[in-house]
């Protein structure tokens, strides 16, 4: 049987789906029988929530193009929340931040200016300058705040 | 080209109606029913962002109990070489 490319691709998403209800589809032709696909599949968490739910990522030409929860993830059993699936492509959203924005007026950090795009180097400047500004304990302790946060811990 | 999987699940007396309202859904179609209420259903959609309506139209359907996203395909050219309006 000749099948189109979006046939395909409708038939994997036909069979993951049938896989996580438990049952299984007769005559679905899927990636596991056609290993020519070239599909490349890894495996990698969601970074959403604390869950840390396993995530398929099919990758194609350096490219995301799938998403399949894991099914032999024990946290997650082959389902992802919405969040899980659609995380993985806002790395081709067009209002993604690609590059740091400094708050300025007349080329200066203003709290009150306009987020203006400015070089990594200028970014840490700034950055290192109000970290020192703030002094030894106030710094120690926002960064242990932002390491718990974060899931880190200073020691 | 977007194309998901999805899981739904309702009650087993419902389940003749609700594969019927799904159908009629552009872009959306059943493959499978289960004795106990579960739908394996495709949707496919031009992109992203309509993919989710989609899902949400499904997940407030009278009758539904639940619908699952389980495989989620988005296929779109290289992102470098998309005109910059298409970046999404
Ligand atoms: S898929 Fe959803 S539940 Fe799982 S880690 Fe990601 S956000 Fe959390």
């Amino acid at each position: 049987m000749k099948l189109t490319r979006r046939e395909f691709i409708k038939n994997n998403a036909i069979a993951a789906t049938a896989a996580v209800a438990g049952i299984t589809v007769p005559g679905i032709v899927t990636a596991a029988h056609k290993p020519t696909d070239t599909i490349k599949w890894d495996k990698a968490p969601c970074r959403f929530c604390g869950t840390g739910c396993s995530v398929l990522i099919g990758t194609q030409n350096d490219q995301l193009v799938a998403t399949q929860g894991d099914p032999e993830s024990p946290v997650n059993r082959g389902l992802n929340c919405v969040k899980g699936y659609f995380l993985s492509k806002i790395m081709y959203g067009k209002d993604r931040l690609t590059q740091p924005l400094l708050r300025m007026t007349d080329g200066q950090y203003d709290k009150e200016g306009e987020f203006t795009p400015v070089s990594w180097d200028t970014a840490f400047d700034v950055m290192a300058e109000k970290w020192t500004f703030l002094g030894g304990n106030v710094w120690l302790r926002a960064m242990d705040r932002m390491g718990r946060l974060c899931g880190l811990q200073i020691i | 080209m977007n194309i998901s999987g999805i899981y739904i699940k309702t009650w087993p007396d419902e389940l003749a109606l609700i594969q019927q309202k799904l159908n009629k859904i552009s872009g959306v179609e059943v493959h499978m029913t289960t004795e106990n209420g579960g739908l394996i259903v495709t949707a496919e959609t031009g992109d992203t962002a309509s993919m989710a309506d989609t899902l949400m139209d499904m997940q407030q359907m009278e009758g539904v109990l639940s619908a699952t996203l389980v495989y989620h395909h988005d296929e779109q050219a290289p992102y470098s070489e998309l005109p910059a309006g298409d970046r999404q």
